[in-house]
Formats: C-alpha cells, structure tokens, sequence
C-alpha cells in the first residue's frame, strides 16, 4: 500500500479522535490492532487471498471485539478489511503516531545503549534531546552490546551516534586512510 | 679493246708458234742414259702454252673472281674496321662508366652511410623513447605498487587495532565508563555544534 494511503486512512481516524478528545486511546488501540494483525498466525489468515472477502470482515470485527477496542476503532478496523488494506494497518499506526505526535507537540526517540541505562541516563538524554529538538520526547530504549560504550539515538529522522563503535569505526577509516 | 684483240692475237700466235716449234723435239730420240734437251725443251714449251691457254681462256673468270674476293675482302676490312672503331668507342665508353661507376659507387655509399646514420638515429631515439617510457611506468607501477601495499599495511594494522580495542573494550567496559560517554554525549548534544 502506498504510503499517501496509509496517511489518508490516519488523517481521516485521527480528525474524528481530535473531535472526541480520544486521540491518546485510540492511537494505542490501533498500535495495539497493528500489532495483532503483523503477528504471524492472525495477519496470515486475515491477508491471504483465500478467505472470503465476507469472513475476512467477520475475523476482523471478532478480533477488534476480543481485544476490546473502542467501538470508532473497531468501525475503522471494519472499513480497513471491507477495502482490503488490513496489511497496511502498521503502516496507518505509524502515520497516525506521527500525526499525533505533531499535534501534541512531541517526537519519538530511539536510545540506543550499550549497557541497561539507569533511570537518570535516560532522564538526561531524553532533556538534553527535548531541548534540541523543542518537543516532548517519548524515548524508545533498548540495549545494544555492539555499540561497545555509548548511546546512539534517532530523532526525528536525525541520528547521533556518540557510540564507541563509531568511533572506533571512525578511527580505523582514518588510520587506513 | 684494239689493243685487247692484239694481245689475244700475240698470245694465240706465240702458242702455235710454239707447239709447231715442239713437234721435232717429240720426234727426237730420246738419250739413251737420260733425257734429251729436246723433251725438256718441249715439256717447256708446253708448260708456257698451257699457261698462255689458261690466261686466255680462264684469266677473266679467275681476275673477275680474285676481283671479288678482293672487294669482298676490301668490304669486310671496312667493316672490321667500322666494328673496331665502334669496339673502341664503346670501350672508352665503357672506361668512361667504369670511370663514373667509381664515384657512383662513392656516391651510393655515402648515400647507404647517411640513410644508415639516420636510421641508426632514429632507432637511437626511439630506442631512448621507449627506454624512459618504460623507465616512466616502471616508476609509476613501483609507486602506485609501494602505495598499495603502505595502504594495505595501514589497513591491516588498523582493521587489527579496531579489532584489539573492540575486544578490551567488550571485556573490560564498566558501568562508570557507560556513564561518562552517556554524561559525554549529554554535553556534547547540549552544545552549539550539536544544533
């Protein structure tokens, strides 16, 4: 699916969530529709070319039910499957976060360390970002052994890479230069 | 021709005068023990009209006949003569060549000598030419070679570098260190650069 569409489909979701005041909610439910849908089993089942357009519907009003989702958020997901775009949902989730997050005034970082961060290195890092970027920032951290010593983090389409690794990297280019 | 008809005429008159003259030797007795005078007077005299006989009658034929082979003679002489005049001309012709061959010959080896100096020359430059061409790539192979291999040794020792230091630093990295690059990283992003 292109992703014009998948950010039509999240324009047109996140309006009426602007006008219900439920634009938090319903983005974690529709990551959460994503999600279920990218799993293996469920995604398989709802995407393939052989169910019948009616069942597939039907699984898809079913799984909106059980994962109990606000009932815009189960309509939207019925739209989705009647337009067969299930697969597009992480790509609609995604676009949705982005527009939120915008009008929220907020951006996503991904922190990268080498080793677990305490509470107060993230705190740190994610100041020290919010005053770059001007934004609130929702980090997304994760530990990664292969930066050696460091951090890595990812804003908004921007990379600071302060890693070990790329240093090291940075150095051997130099030395071999 | 009167005086010819004379002639004949004396000719013809002597020869029977003779033979009448001959015919009382014939008739002599020869000598018992040896020959008369007589016989050797008639055989004489026979002798002389067998000449005269012979030059009247064949004496045309035979002048006519040495008259030719006198012009005959006379004819080939000259031509001897215009072929020896011509041998010699063609003689001091020849001489003349040979003459003229000595500085032609001179000539065509000095000539052979320039053209062979030059072409010397030439493959003297061009031999010099490709010489320091060959000098030229020879250096620039060598350079770009001792270039490759200083780059390659740089490479290697820096792969190797990385390497050792990515193993200590996997081994020997402590929490205090992963706070101070995390403290190193919050200045340096708080910095002007960073923006």
């Amino acid at each position: 699916m292109p992703v014009q569409a998948a950010k039509r489909y999240a324009r047109a979701l996140l309006e009426v969530a602007v006008e219900s005041g439920r634009m938090e909610s319903w983005g974690a439910e529709l990551d959460l529709l994503a999600r279920m849908t990218t799993e293996v089993a469920a995604g398989s089942t709802l995407t393939t070319p052989d169910l019948p357009q009616h069942s597939r519907i039907k699984a898809m009003g079913l799984m909106a039910e059980r994962l109990g989702l606000s009932f815009p958020v189960r309509s939207f997901a019925l739209v989705v499957a009647r337009r067969n775009r299930i697969a597009a949902l992480p790509e609609i989730a995604h676009a949705y976060q982005g527009f939120a997050d915008e009008r929220l005034g907020r951006a996503r970082a991904a922190l990268s360390f080498a080793l677990e961060p305490s509470a107060q290195e993230i705190h740190q890092v994610v100041n020290v970002l919010e005053r770059l970027s001007g934004k609130t920032v929702l980090p997304a951290v994760k530990v990664e052994p292969a930066l050696l010593g460091g951090l890595v983090a990812q804003l908004e389409g921007k990379t600071y890479d302060l890693s070990l690794a790329n240093k090291l990297k940075q150095a051997e280019q130099l030395l071999g230069a | 021709m009167i005086y010819r008809t004379k002639h004949r005429f004396a000719v013809s008159a002597t020869a029977l005068a003779l033979l009448s003259l001959s015919g009382p030797a014939l008739a002599a007795e020869p000598v018992e023990s040896g020959a008369s005078p007589m016989t050797l007077v008639f055989y004489a005299i026979n002798f002389v009209v067998f000449v005269l006989l012979l030059a009247r009658y064949a004496g045309g034929s035979v002048k006519n006949y040495f008259s030719l082979r006198a012009r005959t003679i006379f004819s080939a002489f000259a031509n001897l003569e215009g072929a020896l005049r011509e041998a010699r001309a063609q003689a001091a012709r020849a001489a003349a060549r040979v003459g003229q061959l000595a500085s032609e010959k001179a000539r065509i080896e000095a000539l052979i000598h320039q053209q062979t100096e030059q072409e010397v020359e030439a493959i003297r430059q061009g031999a010099r030419s490709l010489a320091a061409q060959i000098r030229r790539d020879a250096e620039v192979a060598a350079r770009s070679v001792s270039e490759k291999a200083v780059r390659q040794f740089r490479a290697t020792i820096a792969r190797r570098t990385a390497h050792m230091a990515r193993e200590m630093l996997r081994d020997h990295l402590r929490p205090a260190d992963q706070r101070h690059l995390v403290e190193n990283f919050v200045q340096q992003m708080a910095g002007p650069e960073a923006r």
